[in-house]
């Protein structure tokens, strides 16, 4: 037989062969020998390929699922972090607020004109109690004006350029500011100390001022007004010539967390010492 | 020239650390001096002339953002400078330590210096904790000096090569 007859008449049995199968299978509900036979060989290869396939299809869909738990994660993470960041902004400005709410029941309980400015820079040398605000004579602050804080006095301006202006602190040996025992009523010059807070001098020997009396300003400095709160007498001694008492005062705001102060707006030696102030407090 | 910005550049960054981030790491009163370290410095490794004009520039600027008298440091960094550039011609101080003890005397000198400013203005209460202050933050500002010193040797070499310094 020729090879071209042989092989188109393979084609025509393999064709015919396959609608004769397709035709009579129809008809037939079971599987018949053949076809059982071939499942009963195909079936274990099937399961276990089906096994494998089933393993590696839950391995990629939980690796999958472990990228999406990752970023899910990584979000989570972020949103924390995120949610911190807030937190501690929130925290700041809650504070910042309770700060600036406080200076401000200061100025509205003593009707001066003030400005409210930011602790931005310390004294250079670290010998001097010094503190840089960022405010300056553009703002109206010129030297000599007195600075003070929501707990009490603070210090005076000494310097001061277009935009930021130095003040020189009550703990400075440089400062000095008349003050009155409130309980007593008597007066000293409160001056800064180099060991520790401020010494308050020049007490009248007779005084009866004794630890844990308050300060405050007497207003016949010149420069800070009468009534601001100064700080607390700590101990008391009597002074070198025995003249005179002398007090140890701690200063009643923390100079060294202050952030934030109240410049009180008076021309030098020309502020008004109000009559009738402590009436109005 | 070339010497005095550099040396310039490093007393302002200085300046602003000692106003500003120093603070956050050391008490107040007891922050190293960095300025006084960089004065010691420029007397080891500038010339006389050089050197000088930046230690008075560098003491202006001190006095400034400080509540110092104007000049006083000005005038407390030149001392300073002059002995220092003295000290290391005749005796070699230019070592670690020897570096540290100079800058820590330095710093001693300026508190001295200063109290009897503060002390001529009126009475000023000197006590133990006056004593403590000055001492505590000398040595601090001593130990500043080992780290910061060689720091600038590195900075000063690379800058000497840049610009073509000897």
């Amino acid at each position: 037989m020729p090879r071209s007859i042989r092989d188109v008449a393979i084609i025509i049995i393999l064709i015919g062969g396959s609608f004769l199968l397709i035709f009579s299978s129809a008809k037939k509900a079971d599987t018949g020998l053949a076809r059982g036979l071939l499942y009963s060989l195909m079936r274990p290869f099937e399961q276990a390929v089906f096994g494998v396939h089933r393993e590696v299809a839950n391995f990629w869909r939980s690796y999958i699922d472990l990228i999406g738990v990752q970023k899910e994660n990584q979000g989570l993470k972020e949103e924390i972090r995120r949610l911190k960041r807030d937190r501690a902004t929130f925290s700041a400005r809650e504070s910042e607020n309770l700060r600036l709410k406080k200076l401000l029941n200061i100025k509205f309980r003593y009707d001066f004109p003030a400005l409210v400015a930011q602790v931005i820079g310390e004294d250079a040398s670290g010998w001097y109690r010094t503190f840089f605000i960022n405010r300056g004579s553009e703002d109206g602050v010129s030297a000599n004006m007195p600075v003070t804080a929501a707990e009490g006095v603070v210090g005076r301006v000494v310097r001061s350029s277009a935009d930021m202006a130095q003040v020189l602190l009550i703990t400075d040996p440089n400062l000095s500011l008349d003050c009155r025992v409130v309980r007593t009523r008597d007066r000293g010059i409160l001056k800064g100390s180099l060991d520790r807070g401020c010494v308050l001098r020049y007490i009248s020997i007779k005084s009866k001022v004794e630890p844990g009396d308050e300060l405050e300003t007497s207003g016949l400095d010149g420069v800070f007004p009468r009534g601001l709160t100064v700080g607390r007498v700590d101990s008391v001694r009597s002074g070198d010539q025995g003249l005179f008492l002398e007090a140890h005062v701690i200063p009643a705001a923390n100079l060294s967390a202050i952030e934030e102060v109240m410049v009180i707006l008076a021309s030098r030696g020309g502020f008004d010492i109000r009559p009738g102030l402590e009436d109005k407090r | 020239m070339k010497e005095i910005s550099f040396a310039l550049v490093a007393g302002v960054t200085a300046l602003f650390l000692q106003t500003t981030f120093l603070g956050l790491f050391f008490p107040f009163a007891h922050k190293p001096d960095l300025v006084l370290v960089l004065v010691v410095w420029v007397s080891l490794r500038m010339t006389l002339v050089s050197g000088m004009t930046f230690t008075f520039i560098a003491g202006i600027l001190m006095d400034t953002l400080s509540g110092s008298p104007t000049g006083l440091f000005a005038l407390v960094y030149c001392i300073v400078f002059v002995s220092c550039n003295y000290l290391n011609a005749t005796f070699e101080i230019d070592g670690l330590w020897g570096r540290a003890i100079a800058v820590c005397i330095a710093s001693l000198f300026g508190a001295v210096v200063v109290l009897l400013t503060r002390w001529s203005g009126g009475p000023v209460g000197f006590g133990f904790d006056v004593v403590r202050w000055v001492l505590l933050k000398s040595i601090i500002t001593g130990l500043a000096s080992m780290v910061m010193i060689p720091l600038m040797d590195r900075f000063w070499g690379g800058y000497s090569r840049v610009v073509g310094l000897r």
